[in-house]
């Protein structure tokens, strides 16, 4: 994977975390199922647990422990308060580039097609 | 690895342990310990989901279903980072990039500031021994002096080890070495000449 791509993947798994997360508590294994439903963020596990135990250690989401059914304790995730202003601030700018970039990208087709 | 599923014979639950540990030594050095553990932990969490969805008697073949199912461990090393922790014995040899691991910045900086210190010391010294000539007490005088005298030794002795532990690169590392020898070298005369003094 080249650098740049590298980065914005970063960027990416962050957000798309923050906002799984931002939709109400949940678990890491059922994060890693709901990335991977979706086309283009189909994420596993190797990518999303340590942005996960990362963005709890900065303090955007708070840890909850409960007992599982199927094996060890569960660790539930929901975003603080500061998680939430970090998901706000990087949405507005994703919204941001990918709003310019896709305007780029129509103006570029135009241009080939003529 | 902390045995966690309970439905799992001895063997089976060996091959579960197996991958954790696999998994747990590849982000050893790479990633602050308690991140390495929650991962760890969330990846057995999600063996333990995946095997449940199994059933309850659950054969060799299933397990190795569920972990060839998961990422190799391979995947958790972090793309394109630099290693979080400097040097750990007996690890961080499998790839190129573990093989040279980048000194820690503060370490480099901490052997800066002592050789400096050292110095500082080493140019006011006199300074001290006029007041060590000033104080009446022959005592209290050398106890003055062995004791900056020594301060000296130390704080340079330290810079330079902990320069050389910085792979001497960085300004800070060469400040802390060329301080930490001029200090080391200052310190070690002074010491003759008081010694030389006193007997």
């Amino acid at each position: 994977m080249s650098a740049w791509e590298t980065q914005l993947r970063k960027g990416v798994v962050e957000l798309a975390v923050l906002a799984t997360v931002g939709r109400g508590e949940t678990y890491g294994y059922r994060i890693v199922e709901q990335l991977h439903a979706l086309v283009g963020l189909e994420f596993t596990e190797s990518t999303v647990y340590p942005v996960l135990t990362r963005l709890a250690r900065d303090g955007c989401l708070a840890v909850r422990t409960e007992p599982s059914p199927a094996g060890p304790p569960r660790r539930y995730y929901r975003l603080t308060l500061d998680g939430r202003r970090r998901y706000l601030q990087i949405s507005e700018s994703w919204r941001k580039v990918s709003g310019s970039l896709s305007a780029l990208l129509e103006g570029a087709q135009e241009w080939q097609a003529s | 690895m902390a045995s966690v599923m309970t439905q799992l014979s001895e063997s089976l639950q060996t091959l579960v342990d197996a991958r954790l540990d696999t998994i747990d030594r590849m982000l050893l050095g790479r990633v602050p310990r308690q991140d390495r553990l929650a991962i760890v932990r969330e990846v057995e969490s999600q063996l333990s989901d995946q095997l449940h969805e199994r059933g309850e008697a659950l054969t060799r073949d299933d397990v190795l279903a569920v972990l060839a199912r998961l990422d190799p461990p391979e995947a958790y090393l972090p793309e394109g980072d630099s290693p979080f922790v400097s040097s750990i014995p007996g690890t961080l040899s499998s790839s190129p990039s573990r093989s040279t691991p980048k000194p820690a910045p503060g370490v480099a900086k901490a052997s800066g500031i002592l050789g400096i210190c050292s110095l500082t010391l080493v140019l006011l010294s006199p300074l001290l021994l006029a007041i060590a000539q000033a104080l009446k007490s022959l005592v209290f005088a050398e106890i003055l002096l062995f004791s900056t005298a020594g301060l000296i030794f130390v704080g340079s002795v330290l810079s330079i080890v902990l320069a050389a532990h910085g792979r001497r690169s960085g300004v800070w590392a060469i400040v802390g070495l060329v301080t930490g020898i001029l200090s080391l070298l200052f310190s070690m005369a002074a010491g003759v000449l008081l010694i030389m003094e006193v007997s």
